[in-house]
């Protein structure tokens, strides 16, 4: 498939979810609440769905124009900052999981879909990421931005985006990184091994 | 295992995932009990704060949305 199917299909993915979610959440009927109502759920299965509801809304947002021409623009940069840092970085963050282990799992059973708004996520925190962007065919997270047209300065600031990528926690970030990829090399080491590639 | 409660929206039940106070407007977060791509948002009424009403327009569902990302100590996982 090439790249422009690819954006294409994702293009057609992000409206179908954006117009579903607005149309769902705009129709039916009232309904009474009842907080004794309970039902047992797996950790598992509620942070798949966490995830999955997680993404649809991020979708449907605009994930950060819809942040940024929404609110941000109304807010002092002090503000805008403490916003993103708190109240989006790290509540999708924790969303998806915040330790190495849990990341790691989610990037294995993810979809493509799901795994580049990941990395979009990550990616506000990091910009080491823009170091795993590179396996992806984004190849970087300014193909990733401007795949989603946020390198449009009307929409978008480079001080925005700026903001987005300053992070306190590079290093930890990079050390993840480094991780991930002594896996992949051992992992690549261990396929041509299988595979009778390796001497 | 957790406990999560459960809504019944036109005859289909679904888990509160979130939920978020706002301006004294509680929004709750659905996902499908039997289909977790069955997603919505709802409000609870001004009038009764038991009942959980569709949002109103599509400027609603964006602020709703934007709440999503909201900490919530109560049910954030």
């Amino acid at each position: 498939m090439g790249e422009d199917e690819k954006q294409e299909l994702l293009d057609k993915e992000l409206v179908e979810i954006e117009a579903k979610l607005a149309a769902r959440s705009m129709s039916g009927s009232p309904s009474r609440r009842n907080p004794n109502r309970k039902m047992k759920m797996t950790y598992r299965d509620y942070r798949k769905r966490l995830i999955a509801f997680g993404v649809s809304i991020s979708v449907a947002t605009g994930l950060l124009i819809g942040l940024y021409n929404s609110h941000i623009r109304k807010m002092s940069d002090e503000n805008a900052l403490k916003m993103i840092r708190n109240d989006f970085k790290e509540s999708v963050m924790a969303n998806i999981g915040d330790s190495p282990e849990e990341r790691a799992d989610y990037l294995r059973s993810a979809g493509e879909f799901n795994r580049n708004l990941y990395l979009m996520y990550d990616a506000i925190g990091s910009k080491a990421t823009n170091d795993v962007l590179e396996h992806t065919y984004y190849g970087s997270l300014d193909e990733y931005l401007k795949a989603h047209h946020w390198d449009n300065p009307n929409e978008w600031s480079s001080d925005m985006l700026t903001i987005l990528l300053v992070q306190s926690d590079i290093n930890q970030k990079q050390s993840e990184l480094n991780q991930m990829t002594e896996e992949h090399q051992t992992d690549m080491k261990a396929d041509a091994t299988t595979y009778g590639g390796a001497k | 295992m957790r406990d999560v409660e459960v809504m019944t929206v036109d005859q289909k039940d679904y888990i509160i995932m979130k939920e978020v106070m706002e301006n004294g407007t509680s929004f709750v977060f659905l996902s499908g009990v039997d289909n977790p791509d069955d997603v919505m948002i709802r409000k609870s009424s001004p009038q009764d704060p038991y009942l959980y009403i569709p949002l109103e327009s599509e400027e609603e569902v964006h602020l709703a949305t934007l709440l999503f990302f909201k900490q919530n100590e109560k049910n954030d996982a």
